[in-house]
């Protein structure tokens, strides 16, 4: 089945004025292979494009899985997949094989790769080159009757490929030890290439099959080529008139008629209809076109796949129909089995990705502020949605009633204790997904230690707690929440926000009227439900607002301020008010009664009832339709990927919208559709994939990694003065801007492709070098429980003793390490110089190698993104 | 990606610079040896985030003048007897003074060495309060937000989408002309700069008091480097330089990379260069404008011909407690430029670098009661003694609720433009008359390219 745009290749040969971002158009592609599972039936090959080179088997009896293949290296990105015979007899699944086309992401190179279709199947033959680097990857389809003498016995491999410059779309065909047979031109003006079939037919007939749309009048057809001569034959039109069905992808009946004679082969086309997306199957005789009839396979639900018809399964002499489907989720998959002369449905399976130890670490880097391999194993074991679910239910770890215990009795620095809390929720707190999610909000919605809060530990702790409370809760209530922090009224002015003197000049305070709209709620922006902007007539962005909706909103935020009844000093030594810790009260006669323009063409009346006001304009902002597409983007930006595709955030901001019951702002259910959407699971596919990991989150990750302790006996993991020692401290942003902005692009390829990687703001010379030395310092110097380790300022030691335990074999230390730190899967340039280095230190010293390896590989880039 | 040379517009016929393997290759940098820009300027950007309050910063003394500006700011209002007396050779009838807290910048004012740029900011056009109230006419688009703002002072992009900054688009420009430099015309002591981008050429970002301590692979404290930190650092050198499959892998490889090839030039040329013997302030903004007259110092170590420098100042976003606050800003901001200046006149220098004043717009004239909100049109500072000093630059703006420029609880519609400001800059250091559209896209819009106060 064909396969969405290889970015790869078009970022080397630069064909691609603009990226579009990685909408995988397809998540997953079928074929029968030979029943392993001793059932009776065939079982099926699944190629989940977008989890890398490998292939997962599955019963077709019960959906269980019967193990995986893998086809080349990791940066071999997968198209397709076709399985044939491997010689077992005429139509025969028994003894097969799998047929995997791959784009090598480091060349741009086109090959298929033979495996024999069983658990940890083995390689068969050398790998097939197909076109050149200039070639994009469609499809690859099997001929088992190459020579049309009606016996299976000369099978050949056929791949589907096109050239933008200049433009050119071919089949080329080749045996199975890569001699040429074929290589035909089948461009027609303005088409697009969908699907390739081989069709084994006798008297010399056989040939290959592609299904391509037209891009002017949207009709689908099928162009062939006649293998014994390469002659050009008749287009097929899937359909006349103005009905004209999405068309999917493409098999081949061989029996057309059923009268077990394989001599009248016809067309199985997998389309799906409009408006209702009913997927279904028509089929069309080979030779001259005739329509033969439809099956209604998969209701609209299901997004169909992929298709493949195989014949002679349990000796029946009947064919069937395997379709794939997905859902929305990365977990969902359908696999439909149709008898096809009847349509009668024969299995029906909902089988479960099969994952490994290195797809679960990269699901925990978005989960988590930190993968480690303990935690991969459980997520292997329980699934992504187990694992979610597991979560939800813990216990939040808070930071106030810790920072404020410390503080009586240490007295110490408000900002040093506040964040050496955090750290350590960070790293043990066992609700990592909230405590995930939480940092994620509190860098939308941002307080920041960094100026007018700088001595407000207890505060910011109290807003960290308000944010992790909320992670999974309703948006409209974290609006709330945040809007009556206290630490929010001073960060952004609301607290002590007056109404109008109109004889003095004074106007309320706009200061979070506009921040609440432009960073937290709804952008400056509208919004389409993907989260691209809409356009006027002239092409320029609508305003979500006006000035005079910025000062209706000032109105209503007036009149707030510190819960006097709170006021009461921390005992017995800190001086600050537990009132920068509660909620914010209404003191009426400061609020302001007038008649408040909000959005969407909302007044408030005049009214003395400012908690009613507050209610009121938040709830108006709360259904602005911009919210579902703001916060979706914003989150995936902070948990998942830099570059979301808009499929992917329409399919959030609709979960953010109505969470399947009828509520709008579920948090917990949006985060799930985030972390499980087929967009978020891929494996290295795309170059485009992910995001960089900001200095904090490497931290992080390095210290769960390795259950990082505090080297003193409070167990407070104190850093002094972390935003000069890292370059980042949680909730110390510069500005409500955040550390980083959203559409921030470095110059160079990201910038010319039109996609931003905010976290790259702050890989600059200066922070670069100030995290790469703390990095250092951490696997050097400072990492000790010595004495001496009292003067230095960062108190968090990682213990390597597992790993020095391995150190005098250089290549188990670092299998160690890389299963630690990047979930096994460690470049082959990292390890060898990795290896060259701690060589060199004497095997005596397994510290100095560890300290060495560790840090190699922590300061790497591959340990600075995830994926 | 197109580059804009400079001696495209002035027609030289110059040979190109020769391209070699160059330690500042990571940063777009040529090497050679032409250098038709042979005399030494730089920029000083002195950019005040969050909105500089600048309606009390040049204030109208006289009385009727003043009247109306104290009853539009109210309580927030500087006393008249408190203004720091000012008068500007180009007197508009009109009595000046200068917010109490600014007396540097008074002695530069009067000594010649400063002058204010009056009501300027974003436009894209000309601007008439009645074609505002009309929507009548192009204005920046997303007025009165923080980070739009900031990018329209920084790129001048108007309503077009843009990725470079202006000071980027001259470090392109001049790139040819200065492939001598030893390290990046543009240097930020203030983060990544969106006025700083370029498509050819990159910043370089340092902190407050230099580029960071390499602690990693140059020796802890007072150790020297050992054998060890050198081999870790040649690995980390061969990893960085290998292949990623990520693009933000391989973007984080160039930062590191291009942090570690700079790191020694940048290092020794300070450790060699002169310090400046001024004792500048503590603050965030000293300690820049220090480390950016070391910088100047080292210009010969470093074979410097044109720099553009990046330092920023933080808290103009007055909300709130204004009266407390910016008095405190003012005081730094004033013994800042005071210091900076005198450092310059230590260097030799002072006729050859020219400071100037950014910030994402003026405030409301009106109160919130002990703060302000965003505004639009607001005054800007250049100092120097290129500049023509002592002077007033673009029209004093009424300040009564009501002018002629005042709209929305008194937000100025600013009567001159970011545009014609940086034209002007832009044109002093060297950008050809030719080539000012490549660096202010809409100077087009605006009668007047050259607002003359830099002589």
């Amino acid at each position: 089945m064909s396969k969405f745009y290889s970015v790869a290749l078009l970022l080397c040969i630069g064909m691609l004025a603009s990226a579009t971002g990685n909408a995988a158009e397809k998540s997953f592609d079928i074929a029968p292979i030979a029943d392993l599972s001793s059932d009776g039936f065939a079982d099926v090959a699944v190629l989940p494009l977008s989890e890398g080179p490998k292939v997962w088997l599955y019963s077709s009896a019960d959906g269980s899985p019967l193990g995986t293949v893998s086809f080349f290296a990791r940066h071999w990105m997968p198209v397709a997949l076709a399985a044939f015979s491997g010689g077992g007899g005429e139509g025969s699944v028994k003894d097969s094989r799998i047929a995997l086309l791959a784009l090598n992401n480091e060349t741009g190179t086109l090959s298929v790769q033979v495996r024999t279709a069983e658990a940890d199947g083995s390689k068969v033959g050398s790998n097939i080159g197909f076109f050149n680097s200039t070639y994009q990857p469609i499809d690859v389809a099997v001929v088992d009757d190459t020579n049309g003498d009606g016996i299976s016995n000369d099978p050949s491999i056929a791949v589907l490929a096109q050239r933008y410059y200049p433009w050119r779309q071919a089949v080329q065909l080749r045996t199975l030890d890569g001699q040429l047979l074929g290589n035909w031109t089948i461009t027609q003006p303005r088409q697009q290439l969908l699907s390739l079939a081989g069709v084994s037919m006798t008297k010399g007939q056989s040939r290959v099959s592609a299904l391509v749309k037209g891009k002017d009048d949207g009709k689908a057809r099928i162009l062939s080529v006649r293998i014994a001569d390469g002659e050009a034959l008749p287009a097929i039109e899937l359909a006349t008139g103005w009905w004209q069905p999405d068309a999917l992808d493409l098999s081949v009946q061989r029996d057309g008629d059923g009268d077990g004679m394989a001599n009248d082969p016809a067309y199985v086309i997998l389309v799906k209809n409009q408006p209702n997306g009913e997927q279904s199957l028509i089929l069309k005789d080979v030779g001259s076109g005739s329509f033969l009839g439809s099956r209604q396979v998969i209701d609209g639900s299901w997004q169909s796949e992929s298709l493949s018809v195989a014949a002679d399964l349990g000796g029946d002499d009947k064919e069937y129909a395997f379709i794939i489907a997905s859902g929305d989720s990365s977990e969902e998959l359908l696999v439909n089995v149709r008898e096809l002369e009847s349509g009668n449905q024969v299995a029906n399976l909902r089988p479960n990705p099969i994952r490994t130890i290195a797809d679960a670490f990269r699901f925990l880097n978005q989960a988590t502020l930190g993968a480690t391999k303990e935690e991969a194993s459980r997520v292997v074991d329980m699934g992504y949605e187990a694992w979610i679910d597991e979560q939800m239910e813990l216990p939040v770890s808070l930071s106030l009633p810790f920072v404020y215990a410390e503080l009586q009795i240490t007295g110490d620095i408000e900002r040093t204790t506040r964040t050496a809390v955090w750290i350590r929720n960070a790293i043990h707190g066992p609700d990592q997904l909230r405590q995930r999610v939480a940092f994620a909000l509190s860098e939308i919605m941002v307080v920041s230690e960094v100026g007018v809060l700088h001595d407000w530990g207890l505060g910011i702790a109290s807003y960290q707690d308000m944010l992790a409370n909320n992670a999974f809760g309703n948006f409209r209530n974290l609006m709330e929440d945040v809007t009556l922090h206290p630490a929010m009224g001073m960060y952004l002015s609301m607290l002590g926000n007056l109404k109008p003197d109109p004889e003095k000049n004074i106007r309320p305070d706009e200061n979070f009227a506009r921040e609440l709209m432009q960073l937290f709620t709804i952008g400056l922006d509208e919004l389409n439900i993907d989260g691209t902007v809409k356009k006027d007539a002239q092409g320029h962005g609508i305003p979500t607002y006006t000035q005079d909706i910025i000062q209706g909103f000032a109105h209503v935020f007036t009149g707030w301020y510190y819960d006097k009844s709170a006021d009461e000093p921390y005992p017995p030594i800190h001086p600050n008010n537990r009132n920068r810790t509660v909620p914010m009260v209404l003191i009426p006669e400061r609020h302001d009664t007038g008649p408040k323009t909000l959005l969407n063409g909302v007044t408030l009346p005049a009214r003395n009832d400012g908690e009613r006001d507050l209610k009121d304009a938040l709830d108006n902002i709360f259904q602005h339709p911009n919210v579902g597409p703001f916060i979706s983007t914003r989150l995936i930006e902070r948990l998942v990927t830099s570059n979301p595709s808009p499929a992917y955030v329409a399919r959030v901001a609709r979960v953010f919208n109505d969470n399947g019951k009828g509520i709008r702002g579920d948090l917990g259910a949006v985060v799930k559709a985030i972390l499980l959407d087929k967009e978020a699971r891929p494996g290295m596919f795309s170059p485009i994939d992910g995001k960089l990991k900001e200095p904090l989150l490497r931290l992080t990750q390095l210290w769960r990694a390795y259950g990082a302790l505090p080297t003193e006996t409070s167990n407070l993991y104190r850093i002094e003065k972390m935003w000069e020692q890292v370059g980042q401290g949680p909730l110390d942003a510069e500005s409500v801007f955040n550390f980083f902005q959203p559409n921030y692009a470095p110059p160079g390829e990201i910038r010319d492709m039109q996609l931003v990687a905010p976290e790259l703001q702050i890989a600059t010379d200066y922070l670069t070098t100030i995290f790469t030395s703390y990095l250092y310092l951490q696997t050097h110097d400072w990492n000790t429980l010595e004495p001496e380790g009292y003067k230095y300022p960062s108190k968090i030691f990682i213990d390597f003793e597992e790993d020095n335990a391995l150190a005098a074999d250089p290549d188990a230390l670092i299998d160690g390490i890389a299963e630690r730190l990047l979930g096994g899967e460690i470049s082959a340039t990292l390890r060898s110089e990795v290896r060259k280095l701690i060589v060199d230190i004497p095997a005596e010293w397994p510290e100095s190698r560890t300290s060495a390896a560790i840090f190699l590989i922590a300061s790497s880039p591959e340990f600075a993104y995830q994926y | 990606m197109s580059v804009i040379n400079r001696r495209d517009f002035l027609k030289a016929a110059g040979a190109g610079a020769a391209l070699g393997v160059s330690p500042l290759a990571g940063f777009g940098q040529t090497v050679g040896s032409a250098a038709s820009l042979s005399n030494y300027r730089a920029l000083v950007c002195i950019y005040l985030f969050g909105g500089n309050d600048s309606f009390n910063m040049v204030v109208p003394r006289s009385v009727a003048k003043y009247n109306a500006y104290a009853a539009s700011r109210q309580n927030l209002a500087v006393p008249r007897d408190s203004l720091l007396r000012i008068t500007p050779l180009n007197s508009d009838g009109v009595n000046y003074g200068l917010h109490p807290a600014l007396p540097e910048l008074r002695n530069l004012f009067r000594n010649g060495n400063a002058a204010f740029i009056n009501n300027v900011g974003t436009l894209v056009q000309p601007v008439t309060k009645e074609k505002y109230l009309d929507d009548a006419v192009n204005i920046p688009p997303q007025l009165f937000s923080h980070n739009s703002q900031q990018d329209q002072w920084q790129t001048l992009k108007g309503l077009a989408v843009s990725r470079t900054g202006w000071g980027g688009r001259i470090a392109d420009m001049f790139r040819d002309d200065l492939a001598g430099q030893r390290f990046p015309t543009n240097i930020s002591l203030h983060g990544d700069q969106l006025m700083l981008t370029a498509n050819a050429t990159t910043p370089y970002v340092m902190g407050l008091d230099g580029p960071a301590k390499l602690v990693a692979f140059n020796g802890t404290f007072r150790q020297p480097q050992t054998y060890y930190q050198q081999q870790l650092r040649e690995a980390y050198e061969r990893v960085l330089a290998g292949s990623h499959k990520s693009v933000y892998g391989r973007a984080f490889a160039e930062s590191q990379q291009r942090a570690l090839q700079s790191y020694e030039t940048i290092r020794s040329a300070i450790a060699d260069a002169e310090p400046v013997a001024v004792q500048f302030s503590s603050s965030d903004l000293g300690r820049q404008l220090r480390t950016v007259a070391n910088l100047i110092s080292a210009r010969e170590q470093l074979q410097m011909k044109r720099q553009i420098f990046f330092v920023g100042a933080g808290g103009f976003d007055t909300h709130d407690y204004q009266n407390e606050f910016q008095p405190q800003l003012y005081a730094d901001l004033s013994k800042c430029l005071g210091d900076f200046y005198l450092a310059l006149q230590q260097l030799g220098v002072a006729d050859s670098v020219t400071a100037f004043t950014q910030s994402d717009f003026g405030r409301t004239l009106t109160s919130n009661g002990d703060g302000t909100d965003h505004g639009w049109g607001g005054i800007q500072v250049v100092v120097g003694g290129a500049v023509d000093g002592s002077k007033f630059f673009g029209t004093y703006p009424e300040l009564s609720m009501g002018g002629p420029d005042e709209v929305s609880g008194g937000r100025l519609i600013p009567t001159t433009s970011a545009d014609q400001y940086v034209a002007t800059l832009s044109k002093w250091l060297g950008v050809p008359d030719a080539g000012i559209e490549q660096i202010v896209p809409n100077i087009g819009n605006f009668a007047q390219r050259d607002l003359g106060f830099m002589g």
